[in-house]
């Protein structure tokens, strides 16, 4: 989870990525953030994030996040 | 044919607009009597045969296309579907290490399905909208390369909301083969989604979760969404009966005959024609939600303002909003998170910092996205220039970001402060009138005529009565579209705070609220432009 | 159950109540009869409203054809026949019943010449439905005389009886040549009228019949509107209904230059070609012995007049142009 906070300060610094539960729906990250994002979290994690994934409700917060990073490595 | 020939005799087919009376009389209301006698458990097919019947009465034979197209998305739904399945209970049986590779060889096939659907449709389309435009060009190329050969240009007939149609059973089998939702094996629910007869002219494009579930299962009608069905259509006729066809004769004289007017004329023309444009379309999109609702559906709104928008890229969020969301989710994501443009984000982001390193991948999508976005408006050069101009726009928007921000911090410019949105908005409003005028122009060269004359001769010594006497307008035909926008401007702001008029009027006793009907019905009546002298301009986006 | 009834109700109320307030506006909006405003957009047709009462003996009813094709004043100069085009650009049957409605008015023509190319013209469910629901309130066809009520509150604006110098004849010199000399002997398929416009040829026959007047058909030379399968249908409908047909696309007396006599290309006459078709009509309305010849009788010197004064301005706009 820190780390993941860490590659969301170093794209997009200045936001409370900790509590901030509308980092799509309040403007917090734009589209190209969110390219970038995939990009390092990719690279990061070792998995594949397929275009499906990219909807608000799955990058709303660093939980959200995180959850779909867990269920994407543990999909075989 | 015989029953639409007698229906439908004459030159203008008036099933075609949804404020014809031939809707609005008959059609809408001999649907809205057959459903509720219509048992409920019949009620979706009901829904069903009165959609095919729509359709057959404006394309008559070429009814076929729908049906050809539903039949096949179906069946390459199921067919994605299965290769799931067999995958699932395949991988659940092998060892853990061995599963990504059994995997992989199931992904591949689904992918050459997938393919090959998306071709077949979008190849029908392109075949049909694009192989004149492209056969014209291929021999004006070859009579310029000196040449003798000649192909024949094709000339198909189209079945109208044929682009509206395909990008949903596009949308569809994608969305299949992502996982979003599961294969339909009920063709009749498949059907309705694809043909539900008000949104099949132009659009919006809906998604299969939003309204195939809502669609299957309807509802008697109720007395709210009755009654909030009937203002919402009123409302849309307010737009196109009272704006949208009363600028045409003015917007029609700028663009369609050949003249010398001078720069501000053609500059007010470019205004209204957006104005006009923007009051057909979304008039007519608040008669296709006004008709869902009646049925009790809720559709997903295709406008949010526009006008309102502070950037381009903020301004194609709220304008044809389905179209732009298709876009961003079967084309920009996509080519964004291709393997090899993530590789070039992540190297580019290590050089050029967070804001111009996603810049680069994030603009071949977009690039992608407008060339795309020009070509669907219509086979010409002027179009894919309209999707250019917008993606050049929405480029440089992106570029100056960072810049701009610097700027502002250091003359210590608060970007939330009253002024500085408001003259965003006005340039946003300026670059969208100046598309939208090569968007109307008769062609890419008349467009760069009428921007080279706007931009050099600018000024408004002729725009008198003598000059609208001679378009066979006058003063008070812009005196009742001002009126006007500004009661849909007041509506709009009200709209912006989250204020919703129509909840609060419901609220208000009897009296008042026919009061205001009233005047709504007979301000139409009186100040529409219909009847003799007018003659009504045909759906806007029933051609694209 | 209750309160579906009790809707219902409400409905039945407030579309009662909105029937009620178009009736009270049409009161409002409703013009003097022969005015400018009654019809602003047929001002050349509408002039017939000018004329003395029962001065005119002949009509004739159509589109855009009839008025750049026939010339009353014309006629008048040869044979003294007083005549009038009752014809507006497209004209719908529905407004040719109207037009013929409003010319019986004031006058009372022993014969409707009617031109056959709006018969062809198709309309639609909307044009028909309004076309009725404006006899019962008609304020759905005058609503834009608002913009009247708003200049004569705010400027001056009377309402005037319109009259029309060349009689409803619109002049026009512009040569731009045919070239589709054929299209009498081609026969591209057969084409019938649509049945509703089938109905309405049957109600304006017995409106002409109940006024005591002669319905006879004609078709204007043209090359973009007429064609051997159209010959075909009128021939055949004329004979089933009873009504006399010329076709002067067909008649070898009359010789038209189609290098010469359009001034778009065959769609439109010239004053070239109305001249042509016209002196053939003459002789025509001549030649059934109901008209006399009034150039002597005193209530037409006014008719003697401005049929002058058309003969030296068409002369002169002719030598200018050669």
């Amino acid at each position: 989870m820190e780390r993941l906070i860490e590659i969301l300060e170093d794209i997009q610094p200045d936001v409370d990525y900790a509590n901030c539960t509308d980092l799509i729906d309040g403007h917090y990250l734009s589209s190209l953030s969110i390219i970038s994002l995939i990009a390092e979290l990719e690279e990061e994690y070792d998995i594949t994030i397929p275009a499906v994934e990219i909807v608000p409700d799955n990058f709303n917060s660093a939980e959200r996040i995180m959850k779909m990073i867990e269920r994407l490595q543990e999909e075989y | 044919m015989q029953l639409s020939s007698l229906l439908l005799a004459g030159q203008g087919k008036s099933l075609t607009s949804l404020f014809s009376l031939l809707y609005l009389l008959l059609f809408l209301p001999a649907c809205i009597i057959g459903y509720t006698v219509t048992p409920k458990k019949w009620k979706r097919y009901f829904l069903l045969l009165a959609s095919y019947g729509f359709f057959w009465l404006i394309s008559g034979e070429l009814v076929i296309y729908l049906i050809l197209s539903t039949f096949s998305v179906h069946y390459f739904g199921i067919w994605i579907d299965r290769i799931s399945q067999k995958m699932k209970a395949q991988l659940s049986e092998l060892p853990k290490e061995q599963r990504k590779e059994a995997k992989a060889g199931f992904v591949k096939k689904q992918r050459a399905v997938i393919t090959l659907a998306v071709v077949l449709h979008i190849g029908l389309l392109l075949v049909l909208k694009y192989s004149p435009f492209f056969t014209t060009n291929v021999n004006l190329l070859l009579s310029k390369l000196g040449l003798s050969v000649k192909l024949t240009v094709p000339s198909y007939l189209m079945p109208i909301g044929i682009s509206f149609f395909t990008l949903q059973a596009v949308s569809y089998i994608v969305d299949v083969y992502r996982g979003v939702i599961k294969a339909d094996d009920n063709i009749f629910r498949l059907a309705l989604f694809m043909s539900f007869f008000p949104q099949i002219i132009e659009g919006p494009i809906c998604r299969y979760s939003e309204t195939a579930e809502q669609l299957w299962n309807v509802k008697p009608i109720e007395y709210k969404n009755l009654t909030f069905g009937i203002q919402r259509i009123l409302y849309g006729m307010l737009k196109k009966i009272v704006i949208a066809d009363r600028l045409t004769l003015f917007v029609n004289a700028v663009f369609d005959v050949k003249n010398d007017y001078e720069g501000g004329v053609i500059a007010i023309g470019a205004v209204c024609y957006t104005v006009q444009l923007y009051m057909d379309f979304s008039g007519s999109m608040d008669a296709v939600m006004g008709t869902a609702q009646i049925f009790g559906i809720t559709m997903p709104e295709n406008f949010q303002r526009p006008f309102f928008s502070k950037t381009i890229s903020e301004f194609w969020k709220r304008w044809h909003i389905s179209l732009g969301a298709w876009f961003r989710d079967y084309i920009f994501y996509p080519v964004t998170s291709a393997k090899k443009m993530k590789k070039l984000t992540s190297s580019a982001r290590k050089k050029l910092g967070n804001h111009y390193g996603p810049l680069i991948a994030g603009s071949i999508a977009l690039f992608c996205v407008w060339f795309c976005n020009g070509l669907w408006h219509g086979s010409a050069w002027s179009f894919i220039f309209f999707g250019m101009y917008h993606f050049v726009l929405i480029l440089i928007g992106n570029m100056l970001e960072p810049p701009v921000q610097a700027i502002n911090k250091k003359l210590h410019i608060d970007p939330k402060w009253f002024v500085y949105r408001l003259l965003q908005i006005l340039r946003t409003g300026v670059l969208v009138v100046i598309g939208e005028l090569f968007f109307r122009a008769r062609g890419l060269k008349a467009g760069m005529d009428l921007f080279t004359r706007m931009v050099t001769n600018f000024s408004f010594s002729t725009f008198d009565d003598k000059l609208l006497k001679s378009i066979v307008v006058d003063r008070y035909d812009f005196i009742i579209v001002g009126i006007t926008l500004l009661i849909i401007l007041t509506v709009s702001i009200l709209n912006e705070k989250g204020i919703c008029i129509r909840e609060s009027l419901a609220k208000k006793n009897i009296v008042l609220r026919w009061v205001l009907l009233y005047a709504l019905l007979l301000y139409i009546i009186i100040f529409g432009a219909y009847g003799l002298g007018y003659r009504p301009i045909d759906p806007m986006y029933a051609q694209y | 159950m209750p309160t579906v009834l009790k809707n219902i109700f409400r409905g039945v109320i407030f579309v009662l109540g909105l029937a009620l307030m178009l009736f009270l506006l049409s009161k409002v909006f409703i013009p003097a009869e022969g005015t400018l405003d009654d019809g602003v957009n047929t001002l050349n047709s509408n002039g017939i409203y000018g004329e003395d009462k029962n001065s005119i003996d002949a009509i004739f009813l159509g589109d855009s054809i009839v008025y750049a094709g026939v010339s009353p004043l014309q006629i008048w100069n040869e044979y003294g026949i007083p005549t009038y085009c009752c014809s507006t650009s497209a004209q719908k049957l529905w407004y040719s019943e109207d037009m013929l409605r409003k010319a019986f008015v004031n006058q009372s023509p022993k014969l409707v010449m009617m031109e056959t190319d709006a018969l062809f013209s198709k309309f639609n469910f909307d044009d028909s439905l309004m076309h009725k629901a404006e006899g019962v309130f008609p304020v759905l066809q005058y609503h834009d005389r608002w913009k009247v009520f708003a200049e004569n509150t705010f400027g001056d604006r009377s309402e005037v009886t319109s009259t029309n110098e060349y009689k409803g004849y619109k002049f026009s010199l512009v040569i731009k040549p045919s070239t589709n000399l054929t299209y009498m002997k081609q026969k591209l398929s057969v084409e019938t009228l649509p049945s509703r416009n089938k109905s309405y040829l049957k109600e304006i026959k017995e409106y002409c019949e109940e006024h005591g007047a002669k319905l006879v058909l004609f078709s204007c030379p043209t090359t973009k509107h007429w064609n051997k399968a159209r010959h075909d249908s009128i021939t055949k409908l004329s004979k089933e209904l009873d009504i006399d047909y010329i076709d002067i696309n067909t008649l070898p007396e009359v010789k038209m230059d189609w290098s010469k006599d359009t001034r778009d290309y065959g769609d439109h006459l010239n004053h070239y070609g109305a001249i042509k078709v016209t002196e053939y009509l003459g002789k025509y309305l001549n030649s059934l012995g109901m008209f006399t010849d009034r150039r002597s009788e005193p209530a037409y010197e006014g008719w003697n007049k401005t049929g002058k004064n058309y003969a030296r301005k068409t002369a002169d706009a002719m030598k200018k142009a050669e």
